[in-house]
């Protein structure tokens, strides 16, 4: 499987160097941005820019007729999938690293941070990409990867949709429509992380009937 | 020499435009089989099912002993590939697809695969993005050859190479089934290749098997037979597998040439090459 997620890794190569680039400027954005509301934001956003390379990386390979050539090797269409799930885990935890490195970076400038806010751009932006990625692979598996942007951005969109209304559901315990509230977060990361399974399985099954 | 590496038996596949129907041929262990027809006649149709990359609507395929359907990675080990074009990320470097590939094939030879990008003049270090379509055919091939299969399956590996390189090719693929044990089903159009090497030839046309004969079988007795119209229509129509009218002649195909000179001594019957065959069914009329 290794050699999978070797592949996979250098089909995005040039993507990822341009997204290390943009989340390592992120990372040192609180020494000048002194609005400490924003760095959540910043940190959902790192954590979601690894992910959105993988509509390109799936797409070069289905251009490049890998897809087909990666079923005669001596693996299981299981291990494939397996394997594509493993780079969106990696890619979603570099995402993680680069915020980490963002929060270092805030209490390095010294100024206050309110530590749940910190941890509310870490959740969203965990939901934010694993939610979307959930969706978006089933989904170019089964119609190709020539609309992949869309995909991912009608993903994302679904994504913060279902965000909404997991905050809007537990409105009657947080006393309003919290996005922000710890356990609105924690629900959301909840059901990401319970999605991401759901939709391997799906994969798989749409892997095992599909035509190359 | 023992058994099949290959059974066809009955494949049948349905497309809204096309169907593939009732395919069977065998490929015996330690032999070239080289599988012909003109562009959409069902040929990748064919390599697709046997490799298990579609569903068949009916028939029975087994690879190497084991049911298509049923094919496990140990068996896929054994199995080498070349689809027409590239299939590798054209961000990888030869060298990159070698970390992609030791980490998959349990077989893969390194040093195999860095001697074959050597004699086949393929620089490891350059993104395939550079290659020229023939580069790109040559690194399949290396790829196909690097973890020692022992059935390559093969759709227009050696189209877009030059014919020096392609001489060497056809040469590493004679050498590949020397040991009787290993075996090549390869699809191409430049069937003056196929002459060379192939000891079988499956001919399929329009989604149909037309034959699947001994090369030699082909080549030692088929002929043309070369008439004017009164002569054509001399020719017992039994013996007429496919005919075409040209300007000033017919050319008539039959199965057995020196039979063909004796019974028809004012015709010239010559020798009927593999292209010609093809040429006669495709664009003849067939009786």
């Amino acid at each position: 499987m290794n050699g999978l997620i070797r592949n996979n890794f250098y089909s995005m190569e040039s993507n990822l160097k341009i997204s290390f680039i943009m989340a390592a400027g992120l990372a040192f954005s609180p020494l000048i941005i002194k609005n400490a509301a924003i760095y959540p934001a910043i940190i959902a956003v790192q954590v979601f820019l690894f992910v959105v390379n993988t509509g390109t990386a799936l797409h070069a390979d289905e251009v490049a007729k890998w897809n087909k050539f990666e079923l005669t090797l001596p693996v299981k269409r299981n291990t494939i999938i397996g394997a594509k799930y493993i780079t969106f885990a990696a890619l979603i935890l570099c995402g993680l690293f680069t915020g980490l490195c963002t929060a270092i970076c805030i209490s390095l400038t010294g100024r206050t941070w309110n530590f749940l806010s910190i941890l509310w751009g870490y959740e969203y932006g965990l939901g934010l990409s694993v939610i979307s990625v959930s969706l978006m692979y089933p989904v170019i598996l089964k119609i190709g990867t020539e609309k992949n942007e869309l995909i991912l951005l009608l993903s994302a969109f679904t994504a913060v949709g279902l965000m909404c209304l997991t905050a809007a559901a537990l409105s009657p315990v947080t006393g309003e429509m919290n996005l922000q509230h710890p356990l609105v977060g924690a629900v959301i990361v909840s059901i990401a992380l319970l999605m991401f399974p759901v939709s391997f399985v799906i994969s798989v099954n749409i892997h095992k009937n599909k035509e190359f | 020499m023992s058994g099949n590496a290959l059974t066809v038996s009955g494949l049948t596949k349905k497309y809204e435009a096309f169907t593939l129907s009732d395919i069977s041929f065998e490929v015996p262990k330690g032999t070239i089989a080289g599988l012909i027809g003109e562009n959409g006649a069902g040929k990748s149709t064919t390599l697709n099912a046997v490799l298990g990359l579609i569903h068949r609507d009916k028939g029975e395929i087994s690879v190497l002993g084991s049911p298509v359907e049923e094919l496990q990675p140990e068996v896929r080990e054994n199995i080498g590939v070349v689809f027409d074009g590239t299939n590798f990320s054209e961000e990888l470097t030869p060298g990159k697809l070698n970390r992609v590939l030791r980490g998959i094939y349990c077989s893969w030879d390194e040093e195999y695969f860095f001697a074959l990008l050597k004699k086949l003049s393929l620089p490891a270090a350059k993104k395939i993005r550079s290659f020229s379509k023939g580069m790109k055919a040559k690194l399949s091939i290396a790829v196909a050859f690097a973890h020692h299969p022992g059935l390559l399956i093969l759709d227009e590996a050696t189209s877009g190479l030059d014919p020096v390189v392609r001489d060497d090719i056809l040469d590493m693929f004679l050498d590949f089934v020397q040991d009787e044990e290993n075996s090549i089903l390869v699809s191409s159009h430049i069937t003056g290749d196929l002459e060379k090497i192939a000891d079988y030839i499956i001919f399929i046309h329009e989604g149909r098997l037309i034959f699947s004969k001994p090369k030699d079988e082909l080549l030692e007795s088929y002929g043309i037979v070369k008439c004017g119209t009164a002569q054509f229509e001399m020719i017992d129509k039994q013996e007429i597998i496919a005919c075409r009218k040209l300007d000033y002649e017919w050319q008539v195909l039959v199965a057995d040439r020196n039979s063909a000179r004796k019974k028809y001594p004012k015709a010239m019957v010559i020798p009927a090459s593999i292209d010609e065959i093809m040429l006669l069914y495709v664009k003849g009329e067939n009786q």
